[in-house]
Formats: structure tokens, C-alpha cells, sequence
């Protein structure tokens, strides 16, 4: 991988929030680079900023200080509709909750962020198509998602993510709200996406899962403390 | 929209409290604006409408002054072209006697020959009549609209040609004209047209400004051009006739077939207002329940804003749920309001027997559409940018436990519920300043004997009636009266003290400047001696005109108690001489010999010019337009020996209008009290509304905090301690609504009392009753979802915890 361009560059990235005149340092000087067709997992406790770490790559949160450069862009200084703009074209997010809307269906769902772009109608069509079918679930196309199970949705939130081909997945805790045999089956999709050429970026507190990636960066009270290569990620 | 459609679908409860809510907020506005494009935004149903105007003349005091032939002559004489033709007429009640038929009364029109070249519309059958036909000896010609040709000749076509006898002359029908020349807001109810042939007082006479004038505007100029070009003209009437005009006398052109008057105006504008505040009420209660909804939905916009929606997807996406609900509930209030324009319509009365219809044409189709998409926004707009505003990371952190801009929210829901009280406040103490205002017109009673009178009007020819032959005529219909079984009294007179208008006389005591260009003025009655017995209006000093007063007599005058308290405050007035000065400035000079008490309007419109009143002998200046009055028990019963009593003084002159004082009421009041129920439904269906929004603010806000009541519980509140805290957030905004509303009120009543007088009273009694109602509403809609908290579980809410 070391021959591709950089996808995701941090450098001296920091997050302070500030409660009450307390501050509360999130992130302190992160430097991370992950680049295309990467499938990196954050793992760490939990309070150790690794959510808000995704939160920043995923442009859902801005750092306090430090420079966020996403696919040789810099992005810390964007105006919220050029955040919203990148967010739908460059980054495809999966949740630990799903987070499918439930009065949709899931062929809605997953066209969603399509629509916001403007795309013809005939083009969502056969992305969404294409989405679904890659995770399993072009027969539920007509369902809600309240007519599914956990896993099934995590399924479509991957779909949804897939189907506007962005630069990068964002994928918090995928497994966190899925039973284990729900939760390999969600791996083994990630790791089908990454064989296919997709970057991925995980963030997790479970090491197991953790491992299916080739990288994983550890953090802890806000700082990345260690960086592990996986020999082999799928004999996690 | 297709989410918004199943959103909505979801949530039927909602929908149909909304729609509801629309649909009745748009449909009064829709049904107001309806009875406003009617009857102020009206065209005339003739060829060119923007051009036809009515002409009037306008003082300070008076809105509508008809013109006089010299003043018509003058304008179309004048070098400045702002007319290209004007036409006289007048409406006229006379008795038709149709082939084969009884007399009967039927109003018509006398116009001049222009006035069919003016509206460029032709007759149906035959011709119509010229301007050689609009002299005396040559006008026994008639033209009979299109209903009453239908009506006495079965739309036969050889009316054309066969006769009519109008107050005993013999006319012939030469045309039939189509029902557009019976537009009510033009023409009344006329039924025929006949040549207008003024009298030779009238030709002459500056002061006789006794005729309607249409106009047709000269090409390409608009009425202010018209206005400005005729303005030399009246000014110079001003500085040459300066008794007979005031100073700021001028033109008033309004287009035809319009209402004009300002007490209307502000009546129609009062009630478009009032519609408006309940639909601002109705709105604000719905984004009051759509920023709930945004709370519930806060999470699905988080979700979409992650995917890459920017704000203005968001708000698109919030707005088309609002424009939705709005375009159904402005379809559903176009059925509001048709009901709404059939009620109103049924119940107006226009002249004597016409009602008023009121059609949802493209205007009101507009105006609706209009409303409903202003409605829309104006209660999705707030609510779907707050929501758009929604903390994404955060929001998501929470895992649905997320606020839609919580703080934003708090203030603006509150800000809406001040407002409703407010307006609630507004709109019922308006309406109960309205109610008591007519209640008051309505019970008012006079200090004479008003409740024992009938009277009827009677007009008879000018051109066929000599002075004596007129004086003949009355005593001939004051004996057939006196001779009615049960008749105490009986009077001919120019006017009574009812209301029904007249302007008054410039008057002087003897020895001052009768030419003052301001002089005091008084109303004068021009009576028969038994006026005063027949009215029951007390003789106070002196005595009245003696039953053998003629023509021969010296002419005297009794004056009211204000009249003579003005000129002679600390001495006897009898014996004084009282002057008036006459339109064309002849001054006469009368001896006082009485002096009776003030006899007000028995209705009052509006505030009288003057309180003084002076009444001098019909026999001096005897009126071919006239009132007569019996006085007895029950004297509606007199009805049909009144009309019998002046058909055997002439069978072609008949009684019309024959009212007691209660028919009179009914008549004059019936349409303000038509009004008054429509401002009272506004009233009760904007404090229903404000209700509604208070109950649902508490509700939302009890529901937010039950974890909260259950913690205080915990911590040993009672159920008294926690309804306190919920009860205090409504009390304050309650009373701070009303405290706006008590501005808002005052400030309308005021502006309201100037343009429909004593039809507002204002009262602190109705404002402090409305306030403590609307208080009382609030609060019980407070109360209701406030007893909620009391349920808190305190184990659960720490659970929760």
C-alpha cells in the first residue's frame, strides 16, 4: 500500500472542548496518513477520543487545532455546505446504530444520499441496485427497516454507504449492536470491500475485530500511542 | 413531497388537527376576502370597466355628495378633458301600473340618453331612448331591464311597443336592457330605466345636488390624472360659492360597481383583519406541533445531514410537509369558505330584498392559494430551520436522545403562545366592543315617544306638483291618516329624527355676520303643526305651530334645548329671530316661539354633526319628497290604512317604506349584526385556537420534563410543588400575552372607534371581562396536561438516570 497516494493525512490534529470554563482535551497532536485501498482500524478504551477522531475524518466535527487533509485537500477551514458537500461525495459513513431512517425503505434509504447529489433518477436507480446486491440484501428493497434484523440493517447502512462510491468508508463500532454471528458476517463484508479496492476506516474497542484490518492505530487518552501492522487480517 | 405524503400519513392524529386547523383559518380568510373582493374589488359588468367611475363630491364631513345639474354642466364644460362622457340619474320608487295589473312599487332609474352611450352595453330588444327624449312632453318612453321583462311579459317580444302607466302617466316601452343594468352596487334594485328630465330648480339650483353621476374616464387618463385635472375646477368653486362648499370640497371618483364609504371599508378591513389574526393563531399553534415533530425527527435530520444533506435540504424537506398540509387545508378551507359565503350571503340583506352573493372566482382562488403557501411557510419555516440547525456529531453521540436547537426553540414557542394570547385578547374584546356598540345602537331609545310611530317615505313627482297642489296633497293625506281607527296623531314632515341622514343648515342669531364663512349648523325639519304630538318630543318653553299655520302665515320657528342654549344661554329665546342661510346663501330670518327638548336619532350610525335642531312649517317649503308619521298602540298595525289613506289622496303615489321604529332597526342593522356574529365566531375560534396552543406547549414541555418531576419527586416535592412549576411557565406567558393583548385592544379600539363611531363602544368593563376569560381558558388548558406531572415515577425517572 505504501505505493499509494496519501487518502487521509492528520497532522498535530487537536480536539479541546470546553464545558463549564473546563477544558477537556479530546485529541492531543495526532499525526496519522492513511491511503487509498488502506483498511485501517482505530481501537482504544473507551473515553480515549477515538469516536471523536472519526468524527473529525468523517468532517462531522472540526479540530480545535492541526491540519485535516482529505484526498489532497484541505478540509479544517470548510464552510458547513462544503463540509456537507464532501461528506456526501467522498466519505460513506456506517454506524454502530445503524442509523437507517424508519420511514424509509431500504431501497430509499440507500438512494438517499444520492438524491442529495443531484443524480438522475435512472443512475440512483442502478447504484442502489448494485449496492444492495453486493451486500445480500436486493430482495428486502421494498422493506422497512423495522422489518429487518440487526444484522440485516447493518447490511443496508452498508449498502447506503457503497452505493455513492466514496473515497472513503467511516465505520464506528459496525459490530457494537450485533450479536457475534452478525457481527463476523458484517467483517467479512468489510473485508470482501477492501478486497475490491475500498478504503476503510474502522473504529473499534474490541481487539478481535480490530484485527481484520492491515493496520490498526492505537489511541489512548486522546494521543495515538501505537501503530500495529496485521500479518494476516483475515485469521483474526 | 412523497416523503412528506407518507410522513404525514404516519402521523394521522397530527394531520388531521392541522388540516382542520388550516382549513378553517384559510376559509374565514378566503370567505373575508371573498366578501371584500365582492363588494370593494368589484368591476362594473360593462365593456372597459377600469374607465367607468362614480362621481361624487367629497367634503370633510360628508363622503358622498351627489352633483347638481350646474356641477355636471360645469365639469364637462371645462377645458381640462377628464371625462369623455358623464351621465346623470337618479333612483326613483314609483307606482307601475303594468296591462292588466294593479299598481305596484317598483324601483327604477331616471337617467340621462349618455348614459347608454357611457356603458357601450345595447339592449336587448328595441332602442333606448335619447336625448330628445329627455325633455318634459317627450320622456314618456321606459325601458325595463331583462328580469322584469321576463317577469311581466314572459320575455315576450312584442313588450316592445305596449304601455306602462308610472305615477299615472302613460309610457311606452321602447327596449329591454339586460340585467347588467340592474347591478346592485350601480343601480340598486332598478327595474326600468326613464328619461331623466330635471326640474327648473334643479337646472338651476348649485345646492341641488340630488343626482348620481357616472362618468367614463377620457382615454388614457386614470382617476388620480382625473382628479388632478378637475382640481381648478372645484377650488374655484370653493373661492366663488364659499357658503356652499367647504374648504377642502373636491371630487371623490370611485370605479363603479364598488363600495365605497369609510365605515365599510373599515368594517371589511376589520373583519380581513380579524381572519388574518386567526389564521397567525392557527399558525402559530402548528409550528408550535411541527417544532415537536422536528424534536421527535431530530435524529432522521442527523442522519441525513451526515449523508451529505445541506441545510437547505433539510429545510426543503421540513417545508414540503408544511406546504403540503397547507395546499390540502387551503382546498379544504375553499369548502370553509363556500359554506362560509353561502351563510354570510343568505343573511346580508342588500336594498330590500336582494342577498349577496359571493362567488370564489380566480381573485379568491388566488388570494387562497396565496394564503395557503404564505401559511405554509409561515408556520414550516421556523420550525424547519431550527431543525436544520440540528448538531449532527452530537445528536448522533446522544443515540436518539438528541434536542433540535433546544434553547432556539424555548424562546420561540414561547414567543408564539404571547403571541396567541395576545391576538385571542384582541379579537374577543373587539368583537365585545362591536357586541355592545350595536347593542347599544340596537336598544337605544330615544328621549320621544319613538316606539309609537309608523312612518312611511313618499315621493311625488316635482314637475307635477305645483307648491299648492303639494300643500293640497298634504292636507289631503294627513286627514285621510288622522281618520285611521286608533291614530292619536298624525304629521307630515321632511325628515324625523331616525337616522336617516340630511345635512344641516348654516344658522345665525340675529345680529351676527350672516355671511361668516363658518357659521353653526343645525338640522331643520320642515313640519306640519301636529309634529311634535305625534313624535311625543316635549314642548319646554313657549308653545308650538298653531294647527292654522299657512303658507300666508309669517314664518316661525321652534328650536331644541341645545340650539337655544347655544345662542341665548342666560335668557328667554322666544321672541328671538333665528337666521339660516340657504345653499345659495338666501338668508330668512324666523321669531323663536318655542323651544322643545332635544330629539336624538332613535339609530345611530355615527355621532351626530350637531345636537342643534330647529323646525320650521312644511307649508313654507313644501318638499315633493317627504315623510309621514302616525302615532297609536301597536302601530305596525296602521300599515295598510297608511297605504290606503295615501292611495285615496293619489292613486299614482304610494307609501314605501312603511316602518315602525323596530322595522327600521331591522333594516338599517341587520347587516352589522350579521357582521357582529361573524366577528363573534372569530372571537370563539381564536381563543378555541389559542387554547389549543397553549395545551399543546404545556403537553410538550410536561412530557420533556417528566423525568425531571420524577427526580424533584425523589428528592420530595410534592404533586402541588411540580404542578406549581409547570402551572408558573403558562401563568407568565399568559399574562404577558395579555398585557400585549390589553395594548393591542385600546390601540384598535381607538382606531376602529374613528371610522364606525358609536358601533364600538369602549369599555374597561369588556376589556377586564375578555381578559379574565381568555386568563380562565388559558389556564384550565394549562391545568389539563399539567395534572400529567403528576404522574412522574420517581423510581423510573432515576432509573433513567
Amino acid at each position: 500500500m505504501s505505493d499509494q497516494p496519501s487518502l487521509i493525512k492528520l497532522e498535530g490534529v487537536t480536539k479541546v472542548f470546553l464545558t463549564d470554563e473546563v477544558e477537556t482535551h479530546a485529541l492531543s497532536g495526532i499525526h496519522m496518513d492513511i491511503r487509498k485501498g488502506e483498511y485501517v482500524s482505530i481501537a482504544g478504551p473507551s473515553g480515549c477520543g477515538k469516536s471523536t477522531l472519526l468524527s473529525i475524518l468523517g468532517l462531522l466535527d472540526t479540530p480545535t487545532d492541526g491540519t485535516y487533509i482529505l484526498n489532497g485537500r484541505p478540509v479544517q477551514g470548510l464552510t458547513l455546505p462544503e463540509r456537507a458537500r464532501i461528506r456526501n461525495r467522498e466519505i460513506g459513513f456506517i454506524f454502530q446504530s445503524f442509523n437507517l431512517i424508519g420511514d424509509l425503505t431500504v431501497y430509499e434509504n440507500v438512494e438517499l444520499p444520492l438524491t442529495y447529489r443531484g443524480m438522475p433518477a435512472a443512475e440512483r436507480k442502478t447504484r442502489v441496485t448494485e449496492a444492495l446486491e453486493k451486500v445480500g440484501m436486493g430482495h428486502r428493497a421494498k422493506h422497512l427497516p423495522s422489518q429487518l434484523s440487526g444484522g440485516q440493517q447493518q447490511r443496508v447502512a452498508v449498502a447506503r454507504a457503497l452505493a455513492g462510491s466514496p473515497a472513503v468508508l467511516l465505520a464506528d463500532e459496525p459490530t457494537g449492536n450485533l450479536d457475534s454471528k452478525n457481527g463476523d458476517a458484517v467483517m467479512e463484508l468489510l473485508h470482501s470491500l477492501h478486497k475490491s479496492g475500498s478504503t476503510i476506516v474502522m473504529v473499534t474497542h474490541d481487539v478481535r475485530f480490530a484485527r481484520h484490518a492491515e493496520r490498526t492505530i492505537h489511541v489512548f487518552d486522546g494521543r495515538v500511542v501505537e501503530e500495529q501492522m496485521e500479518s494476516d487480517p483475515t485469521r483474526a | 413531497m412523497r416523503f412528506a405524503l407518507r410522513s404525514l400519513l404516519k402521523t394521522p392524529g397530527f394531520t388531521v388537527i392541522a388540516l382542520i386547523t388550516l382549513a378553517l383559518g384559510i376559509g374565514v380568510n378566503t370567505s373575508m376576502y371573498s366578501l371584500m373582493n365582492t363588494l370593494l374589488f368589484a368591476s362594473a359588468p360593462f365593456p372597459h370597466p377600469e374607465s367607468i367611475v362614480g362621481v361624487n363630491g367629497q367634503t370633510p364631513q360628508a363622503e358622498f355628495l351627489g352633483l347638481s345639474v350646474t356641477e355636471v354642466r360645469e365639469i364637462q364644460e371645462h377645458p381640462a378633458k377628464a371625462f369623455s362622457i358623464l351621465a346623470m340619474r337618479t333612483g326613483t320608487l314609483e307606482a307601475v301600473t303594468f296591462p292588466g295589473a294593479l299598481p305596484e312599487q317598483v324601483q327604477g332609474t331616471a337617467a340621462e340618453a349618455e348614459l347608454f352611450r357611457l356603458l357601450e352595453t345595447p339592449p336587448l330588444l328595441g332602442r333606448t331612448f335619447t336625448a330628445e327624449e329627455c325633455v318634459a312632453g317627450r320622456d314618456t318612453v321606459v325601458l325595463l331591464t331583462e328580469r322584469l321583462w321576463r317577469e311581466k311579459f314572459a320575455a315576450r317580444p312584442d313588450a316592445v311597443g305596449q304601455t306602462v302607466r308610472i305615477n299615472g302617466r302613460v309610457f311606452t316601452i321602447i327596449g329591454v336592457l339586460p340585467d347588467t343594468y340592474s347591478t346592485m352596487f350601480i343601480f340598486g334594485e332598478t327595474r326600468f330605466f326613464r328619461p331623466l328630465v330635471p326640474s327648473e330648480a334643479q337646472v338651476t339650483g348649485r345646492d341641488r345636488r340630488e343626482f348620481a353621476v357616472l362618468g367614463r374616464l377620457a382615454p388614457g387618463i386614470s382617476i388620480p390624472q382625473a382628479l388632478a385635472l378637475t382640481a381648478p375646477l372645484t377650488e374655484r368653486w370653493v373661492k366663488d360659492f364659499s357658503t356652499l362648499y367647504p374648504a377642502q370640497y373636491h371630487l371623490r371618483l370611485q370605479l363603479a360597481g364598488r363600495v365605497g364609504g369609510n365605515a365599510n371599508v373599515t368594517i371589511l378591513t376589520l373583519q380581513l383583519g380579524l381572519a388574518a389574526a386567526i389564521l397567525a393563531i392557527a399558525c402559530a399553534n402548528l409550528a408550535n406541533l411541527q417544532m415537536a415533530r422536528a424534536i421527535a425527527r431530530v435524529r432522521d435530520l442527523a442522519i441525513r445531514s451526515a449523508l451529505g444533506a445541506g441545510r437547505w435540504d433539510l429545510i426543503k424537506q421540513q417545508l414540503a410537509e408544511s406546504l403540503l398540509l397547507s395546499a390540502v387545508g387551503g382546498g379544504l378551507g375553499l369548502m370553509v369558505a363556500r359554506w362560509g359565503n353561502d351563510l354570510i350571503g343568505r343573511n346580508i340583506r342588500l336594498g330590500l330584498t336582494s342577498t349577496l352573493e359571493m362567488p370564489i372566482d380566480g381573485p379568491v382562488l388566488l388570494f387562497t392559494a396565496v394564503v395557503s403557501i404564505l401559511a405554509g411557510i409561515g408556520f414550516g419555516l421556523v420550525p424547519a430551520i431550527l431543525a436544520s440547525r440540528t448538531d449532527v456529531n452530537e445528536t448522533l453521540k446522544q443515540q436518539g436522545r438528541g434536542s433540535t436547537g433546544g434553547r432556539s426553540q424555548g424562546w420561540i414557542r414561547r414567543v408564539l403562545v404571547i403571541g396567541q394570547v395576545a391576538l385571542s385578547l384582541t379579537l374577543l374584546s373587539v368583537a365585545g366592543m362591536m357586541i355592545q356598540g350595536l347593542d347599544r345602537t340596537i336598544n337605544f331609545r330615544p328621549d320621544w315617544d319613538s316606539e309609537k310611530i309608523l312612518t312611511a317615505n313618499i315621493q311625488i313627482e316635482e314637475a307635477s306638483y305645483t307648491v299648492e297642489q303639494r300643500r293640497v296633497f298634504y292636507d289631503k293625506i294627513l286627514a285621510g291618516l288622522e281618520r285611521i281607527p286608533g291614530v292619536e296623531a298624525a304629521t307630515v314632515a321632511n325628515r324625523f329624527p331616525t337616522g336617516q341622514g340630511g345635512g344641516p343648515n348654516d344658522i345665525f342669531a340675529e345680529g351676527q355676520d350672516s355671511t361668516a364663512k363658518e357659521l353653526p349648523k343645525a338640522m331643520n325639519y320642515l313640519v306640519t303643526p301636529g309634529f311634535f304630538k305625534t313624535l311625543g318630543i316635549r314642548l319646554l318653553q313657549g308653545r308650538t305651530f298653531a294647527p292654522s299655520v299657512t303658507a300666508d302665515s309669517p314664518e316661525q320657528v321652534v328650536i331644541n334645548q341645545s340650539l337655544a342654549e347655544h345662542f341665548w344661554p342666560k335668557e328667554s329665546p322666544l321672541g328671538k329671530r333665528l337666521g339660516s342661510r340657504a345653499g345659495n346663501g338666501t338668508v330668512t330670518l324666523r321669531e323663536v316661539i318655542g323651544v322643545v327638548a332635544d330629539a336624538d336619532d332613535a339609530i345611530k350610525f355615527q355621532e351626530p354633526q350637531t345636537r342643534m335642531q330647529y323646525y320650521t312649517t312644511l307649508t313654507h317649503q313644501p318638499w315633493a319628497w317627504f315623510q309621514v308619521a302616525v302615532r297609536g298602540e301597536n302601530p305596525a298595525h296602521f300599515g295598510q290604512d297608511l297605504r290606503r289613506a295615501v292611495a285615496e289622496a293619489s292613486p299614482d303615489v304610494a307609501a314605501r317604506f312603511v316602518w315602525t321604529l323596530e322595522d327600521m332597526r331591522d333594516q338599517f342593522l341587520h347587516n352589522l349584526i350579521v357582521i357582529n356574529g361573524v366577528l363573534i365566531a372569530f372571537a370563539l375560534l381564536g381563543l378555541a385556537l389559542a387554547g389549543i396552543g397553549l395545551y399543546g406547549i404545556v403537553a410538550n414541555n410536561v412530557n420533556q420534563r417528566m423525568t425531571e418531576f420524577g427526580i424533584r419527586m425523589a428528592l420530595g416535592a410534592s404533586g402541588t410543588d411540580v404542578l406549581r412549576i409547570v402551572l408558573r411557565q403558562s401563568i407568565t406567558l399568559t399574562v404577558i400575552g395579555l398585557a400585549l393583548g390589553v395594548v393591542g385592544s385600546v390601540a384598535l379600539g381607538i382606531a376602529l372607534r374613528q371610522g364606525l363611531g358609536p358601533l364600538i363602544a369602549q369599555n374597561q368593563l369588556i376589556l377586564a371581562g375578555t381578559t379574565v376569560v381568555i386568563f380562565v381558558v388559558a389556564l384550565f388548558a394549562a391545568w389539563l396536561p399539567a395534572r400529567r406531572a403528576l404522574q412522574a415515577d420517581p423510581v423510573a425517572a432515576l432509573h433513567a438516570e
